[in-house]
């Protein structure tokens, strides 16, 4: 599989080639970015047919020597084939809006720079095997979101990435320590040897320390309840494209998936049950608390990242019943609120895009004005609030079956009470934004550009058809293989290193 | 509160790093890898600095990454000033004649030893990390000793993305030859400790010189202007 550094290296090596075009006119950039961007959606695509397979490719031709090895493995299995259609489709539509979206910026050249980079970094994250290799991964995406959110220089942009990083970098911090500690306990950087070790050594307190600090570390990047302060202002802060890809992508990457890999794969589910509970507790937390938050805001921007926190919540909860169909439904739904929550971020900057205003107070009726945002907008919120038969529906149902299905009968019945708080503020938004009585202010309110509009179209069909990835014949190469690799837990090192 | 908390949280990370030193047993091999590196290196990358072999041939990878991170910063910083520039000049008082005159004295001098530095990467200690600061040492030393000089923006940001490209061009042309492998050595190895050997480590250890190297002056440019 010699197409798997192709995932970074075509990102990054656009991304370098960007600043050098970008004298010739910051149009070139964007147009290469697009092309980048399209190439490795287009790959991602192909790739599916692998997802059954573990696909192990040892950068640099190192392979190991007697079973441990010396270079540094990509690895693609299920989860990863999963996470990369997540991140290269939703990254696409993101850079084709940004086309139109970023003329209202100066020095575009620099932002597809860093949103190649960004997309190099996020898909490093998800194919690495290797503990270091997917730190320095993070640490691109992470610093790349930084500078995107103070991408507009103003005073509330520069100090919610200033709160962003404190933050992140405290999480990054964290996660190194563990990391220099995880190498010194297993003299081993590869995940999957890693594991074995692991299993040798046992549970000893060191390794538990290691388990806290990733824990802590990798949740402040998912923003989970009691360490979600930097969300609410880091996500709105940033131009809309990239609130779309932080809230659809970056958490779930560097948060949720990192956690899942390292808890299920790595140390093993059965030795840390602990984790499980945690990941109940902040789940269900983040869940409620976050939908509550989301009911009071005003900002149209600051009810979507509030709303982000609550459906990483469901996710993360999902996973913390620990059972495969909990798997599924947490799977699933982190595919679904990829696709809505971009949707809606894209709507939202199509809203300021026209009108530069995020307060809803002063909103309303934009359906008659902007017909395609009203439409599209529509579709993403009935996809959250869980109208059936839209995707984020199905997803739900299947987390609350599988929290029945494992007697967490009060856990099950909040999950529905948020279901319906999330319809209620989406209702809110749609009844303050697009209904209602047009105001005088915004008679000349016309339609976004073409391809803000494409992008939009698009991934409004992608989260009102989203459920057809239960049918047996899509759920069989995309989601069954991914659960297994989640399911099969241990089973990952034998899958990539053999024996 | 906020104090209790803190020093609750410094106790766990200080419980967690002596329970961890207690664990590790002492003196012995801990990594599963290193003495491969140490024993093979020198004959599998043909660089007789095992450092370096690690660095840039075992983990090269990584390397690619942690260059990139160098130039996210750097973009991120430039788009976070941006549009604080285009300040009117401020009169610069000039430095004294004997600073003037060493600063110019050293600077081709500096040049000359981080340039060395970065090309004997795989023979001796250091790299193009290291060369590459040393380089933008010189430049430093420059902006204190003569005042009002400024490097062009164009110009080392075209040699900071050129670096950046021949990284990952050279790791394509591995994938393209041979054994399909990204960041494959695929140059001859040479005769070991000859400034011709170890494939294509120096060619990104000159690379990574001269991207770190313009990388920092640019961003030392940016904040100099954002001081004034």
């Amino acid at each position: 599989m010699n197409v798997l550094p192709l995932f970074v290296a075509i990102p990054l090596g656009a991304a370098f080639l960007t600043p050098i075009l970008s004298k010739a006119g910051n149009r070139i950039s964007a147009v290469l970015g697009l092309c980048a961007n399209g190439f490795i959606m287009g790959l991602s695509i192909w790739i599916i047919q692998y997802s059954k397979d573990t696909i192990v490719y040892f950068a640099g031709g190192w392979q190991p020597i007697a079973g441990i090895p010396i270079g540094i493995a990509m690895v693609m299995d299920g989860l990863t084939v999963v996470m990369l259609l997540i991140i290269n489709v939703v990254g696409f539509f993101a850079m084709l809006y940004s086309l139109n979206y970023m003329t209202r910026y100066t020095e575009t050249g620099k932002y597809y720079t860093l949103f190649l980079l960004m997309m190099g970094g996020l898909n490093g994250v998800v194919l690495s095997g290797d503990l270091f290799n997917l730190f320095v991964f993070l640490e691109i995406t992470a610093i790349a979101s930084y500078s995107l959110v103070a991408f507009g220089v103003e005073a509330e942009e520069l100090e919610a990435s200033f709160k962003y990083q404190v933050l992140g970098g405290t999480a990054s911090a964290m996660i190194l320590l563990g990391i220099a500690v995880f190498y010194q306990l297993t003299g081993t950087l590869n995940l999957a040897d890693a594991s074995r070790v692991i299993e040798g050594i046992g549970l000893n307190p060191a390794v538990i320390f290691v388990g806290i600090l990733f824990l802590v570390g990798f949740s402040l990047k998912a923003a989970l309840m009691p360490f979600h302060a930097w969300l609410p202002d880091a996500h709105p802060s940033a131009p809309a494209p990239i609130s779309a890809m932080l809230s659809g992508v970056v958490i779930k990457v560097l948060g949720v998936y990192t956690l899942i890999r390292m808890f299920f794969n790595i140390f093993g589910i059965g030795r840390m049950s602990f984790v499980l509970i945690v990941f109940l507790i902040l789940g269900t937390l983040s869940m409620v608390a976050g939908a509550f938050l989301a009911l009071s805001q005003k900002d149209f921007k600051r009810l979507l990242a509030y709303s982000s926190i609550s459906q990483i919540g469901y996710v993360i909860f999902a996973f913390g019943l620990g059972t495969p169909l909990g798997f599924l439904g947490g799977l699933f739904h982190l595919i679904n609120h990829a696709s809505f929550k971009s949707l809606l971020f894209l709507n939202s900057g199509a809203v300021v895009y026209r009108t530069d205003n995020r307060d809803m107070e002063k909103m309303g009726g934009f359906s008659q004005r902007m017909p395609v945002t009203g439409t599209t907008s529509l579709m993403g919120s009935l996809s959250i609030g869980g109208i059936p038969p839209l995707g984020g529906f199905w997803s739900k149902l299947v987390i609350v079956i599988a929290a029945v299905e494992s007697h967490h009968f009060i856990l099950a019945g909040i999950a529905v009470l948020t279901s319906i708080i999330t319809l209620a503020y989406y209702l809110k938004v749609q009844k303050m934004t697009f209904f209602g009585k047009l105001s005088d202010l915004y008679k000349g309110v016309k339609e976004v550009p073409v391809l803000m509009c494409v992008s939009m179209v698009t991934l409004a069909i992608l989260s009102l058809g989203l459920g057809v990835l239960l049918l047996p014949q899509l759920r069989n190469i995309i989601l069954d293989p991914a659960v297994n690799v989640i399911a099969g837990g241990l089973d990952y090192a034998k899958m990539v290193l053999g024996g | 509160m906020r104090s209790i908390i803190s020093i609750l949280l410094l106790a766990f990370i200080a419980w967690g790093i002596v329970t961890v030193i207690g664990e590790i047993p002492f003196g012995t091999e801990k990594s599963r890898v290193g003495g491969h590196y140490v024993d093979q290196g020198r004959e599998e990358t043909g660089a007789s600095n095992i450092v370096t072999s690690v660095v840039l041939n075992y983990r090269g990878f990584d390397t690619l990454g942690e260059v990139t991170v160098l130039f996210v910063a750097a973009i991120g910083l430039g788009a976070a000033l941006a549009t604080r520039r285009k300040k009117e000049k401020r009169e610069i008082e000039p430095a004294s004649l004997v600073l003037y005159t060493g600063c110019r004295f050293l600077f081709p001098l500096i040049l000359l030893f981080g340039g060395y530095i970065f090309i004997h990467g795989h023979l001796t200690p250091g790299g193009g990390f290291q060369g590459g600061a040393i380089v933008a040492s010189a430049f430093i030393l420059v902006y204190l000793g003569c005042r009002g000089r400024r490097i062009s923006e164009t110009v080392s940001k075209t040699i900071e993305s050129l670096g950046g490209l021949v990284f990952v061009v050279v790791g394509l042309v591995g994938l393209a030859v041979g054994g399909h492998y990204f960041l494959l050595n695929f140059l001859p190895k040479g005769e070991l400790n000859t400034l011709f050997s170890a494939g294509i480590i120096p060619i990104l250890y000159i690379a990574i010189g001269f991207k770190v190297g313009s990388e920092l002056a640019g961003v030392i440019d940016h904040l100099m202007e954002e001081s004034e």
